[in-house]
């Protein structure tokens, strides 16, 4: 080979490095850079979600339970209030009961119904029964202000205000 | 002039090393490119990595916020539901705990329980009685009972009891 021929060598072998050298600067190094930051990124977001998720898993546990245990006060707020129905639930309790509705208000979706319930009952027990059984009514119910027992020869007459909490109609 | 008798070789359009530099050079740019798309693919699938995981976090922030939502909701309901059962329990224990404390000997005619306050009409067989009796018991659990006697045809009293609860003496 000649002289002039390795000297053609040399500048073909630097060029072709350089070439090599600028691909790898320009094109592979910022691939790379872009590769890594964006695992980087992956990494965060999967581990952002696995810890939502686990807040999430706990959160819906919670409304889980809360669904079932506020069921039937959930399903009682739902419901219109009825004095026909009311009137023969209450009937299960007291002999010649009578109502009388006194105030009806409306707190955004729930109304509140007062009524006064006038009964004879032949004991206290009940009376106690009652109140057992109001906490397992079909509508959200509870005694509201004064009780009044009178001695009535046929027995005792109980008289108090229900408030009674449904839905808006 | 002198004629060689040797055939002349064909001369090579490029040498021998050049060839050598050449492929090794082709081999490079293959590698690189394979590289540079292999890397270009993995790239493209982060990024489809990354914006999945960005909008499985989005879904999941949306579901938390409304399963949250929910949440206060019922435990509004759950508040609700335990101050109207405890309200309604104690209720039903302050009537039970009022007739368990009547004594044998004394007939009521009206008793009214209202917030603190127990009102009482009936009759005794004596003052005596109803004062070693009922108004201790009475006395005992209020901070302020009085009773007032009214003689019957027949004998015994009438009585009239007005006992607050919280007042001081």
């Amino acid at each position: 080979m000649s002289k002039f021929a390795s000297f053609g060598m040399v500048i073909i072998l630097f060029l072709l490095l350089s070439v090599t050298v600028l691909f790898g600067f320009f094109v592979f190094a910022p691939e790379i850079k872009a590769y890594r930051a964006l695992g980087i990124a992956l990494e965060e977001k999967s581990s952002e979600l696995e810890r939502l998720e686990a807040a999430f898993d706990k959160k819906y546990a919670l409304l889980q339970s809360l669904q079932e245990s506020e069921a039937a006060i959930d399903r009682a707020l739902h419901q219109h209030f009825d004095e026909d129905t009311f009137e023969s639930y209450v009937k299960q309790f007291f002999k010649g009961v009578q109502l009388r509705s006194i105030v009806s208000e409306k707190d955004g979706r729930i109304q509140t119904d007062l009524v006064t319930v006038v009964g004879t009952i032949t004991s206290p027990k009940e009376y106690y029964r009652f109140i057992d059984a109001l906490n397992r009514f079909t509508w959200v119910a509870e005694i509201e202000g004064t009780q009044r027992f009178k001695g009535r020869p046929e027995g005792i007459e109980a008289s108090f205000n229900l408030k009674v909490y449904t839905k808006v109609d | 002039m002198r004629e060689s008798f040797m055939t002349p070789r064909p001369k090579k359009l490029l040498p021998a090393e050049l060839v050598w530099l050449l492929s090794l050079f082709a081999f490079l740019v293959v590698v690189m490119v394979g590289s540079a798309l292999f890397l270009e693919h993995a790239i493209e699938n982060k990024a489809q990595g990354l914006e999945m995981t960005t909008k499985d976090i989005e879904a999941l922030r949306l579901r938390e916020s409304k399963v949250s939502l929910e949440t206060q909701r019922l435990q509004v309901l759950t508040k609700m539901r335990e101050s109207i059962s405890t309200k309604n329990r104690l209720n039903k224990e302050n009537v039970k705990n009022f007739f368990d404390l009547v004594p044998d000997g004394i007939v009521l005619e009206l008793a009214e329980l209202r917030e603190g306050t127990l009102r009482l009409k009936g009759s005794t067989r004596s003052k005596r009685y109803f004062n070693e009796t009922f108004q201790r018991s009475l006395d005992s659990l209020f901070s302020r009972s009085s009773t007032k006697f009214y003689a019957k045809k027949g004998g015994g009293y009438r009585f009239n009891n007005i006992s607050i609860m919280g007042a001081k003496k």
